[in-house]
């Protein structure tokens, strides 16, 4: 009984994967398609090398904002603590209103922003950043300016 | 190639790919174009729907490129693509509810001969009478070549379950297809579309 049943089940194996190795290859035209639009997407995803680009920037953007939050802690402990710039900080009238400014309320990473341009802090630079770089934006109350050009501060 | 140094050589086109080498890309895709067009074609069954699944499934494994971390294997993970695409179509097909297996089959290119055409009606056939989850594990083991506990990875399912599915959808499928080969297969039973190919409004 078990050798009849084996036989039946290696006979089953043989019958079915002979069917299934039936298939016509795909014309070269199918095949050509498929993989041509495969590699469109391909040329669409971001990948490990931008990936890094995109991680190095978003360190540096860290980088800047760590910078400012200790540059403002540092003014901070130099400021009386009954001075009005203490709850305000520096006014955000030293933000540059240059066309496609970059929002200075934002406190988050912006990824792949169009904007080049340069972050001060005190008339003091604290960070550069390029085109597609990805950064922190920092609000104007912690006192970090940020443009889309060099600010002369006064 | 041994399949050692076929996994490694897998390995690294897909680096290369996730470092943005378009080549490594082309050749992983061609490397593996007939396995996955294969599980394509005996889980979706209707060859344009098969070709969409395809194609689907291609687009899936470039998308997933970036995040493979080689912790699987490569054909696992790439099977698993290709079968989450393909029975995505067979849900779409239920979906839109159209006729797909026996108006299809008559459109089957010809390569081969009438003989050749006929053979291939008959296993299309044979694999509508099976249930899709015996049919997808059939179609793991014995096109895509995984092992048990590959194809339970696969599908996310006990390896005791997959040796059951594969069992059993092999027993119904070897049955079908001597019914087929012998004229008694006349209609698939597991198909949503099959009473209305049988002449049921």
């Amino acid at each position: 009984m078990t050798e009849h049943h084996n036989h039946d089940e290696l006979a089953d194996v043989r019958a079915v994967s002979e069917a299934l190795s039936r298939l016509s290859p795909a014309s070269d035209q199918v095949k050509e398609s498929h993989l041509s639009a495969a590699l469109a997407e391909f040329s669409t995803i971001p990948l490990a090398a931008r990936g890094d680009r995109r991680r190095r920037a978003i360190n540096l953007g860290i980088a800047a904002a760590i910078l400012g939050v200790g540059l403002i802690g540092g003014w901070m402990a130099h400021t009386p603590s009954h001075s009005p710039a203490l709850a305000s900080g520096p006014t955000p009238s030293t933000v540059a209103p240059v066309k496609g400014a970059l929002p200075t309320e934002c406190a988050h990473a912006v990824a792949n922003s169009t904007y080049v341009g340069t972050v001060f802090y005190e008339g003091a630079k604290v960070l550069e950043f390029q085109a597609a770089d990805t950064f922190v934006l920092v609000r104007p109350a912690d006192c970090v300016v940020v443009s889309t050009i060099p600010v002369p501060q006064s | 190639m041994r399949k050692g140094s076929a996994e490694t050589h897998e390995h690294d086109l897909i680096v290369r790919a996730q470092r943005g080498d378009a080549k490594a890309a082309d050749a992983f895709l061609r490397l593996h174009y007939d396995n996955v067009r294969a599980v394509c074609h005996r889980i979706v069954i209707n060859p344009a729907d098969a070709d969409d699944a395809t194609q689907h499934a291609l687009m899936s494994i470039v998308r997933a490129l970036p995040n493979f971390d080689g912790r699987s294997k490569v054909s696992t993970w790439m099977y698993r693509i290709a079968t989450n695409a393909a029975i995505d179509e067979v849900r779409r097909i239920r979906r839109r509810d159209v006729p797909t297996s026996h108006e299809s089959m008559n459109d089957l290119e010809v390569g081969g001969g009438q003989s050749a055409v006929d053979a291939q009606i008959d296993v299309r056939r044979a694999l509508e009478t099976v249930p899709e989850e015996f049919r997808v594990a059939v179609v793991l083991r014995h096109v895509a070549d995984l092992e048990y506990d590959d194809i339970a990875q696969v599908l996310g399912v006990p390896v005791g379950t997959v040796k059951s599915r594969i069992t059993r959808g092999r027993a119904q499928l070897a049955t079908a297809l001597k019914d087929s080969s012998d004229g008694n297969l006349n209609a698939p039973p597991d198909r949503h579309t099959s009473t209305r190919e049988m002449g049921t409004p």
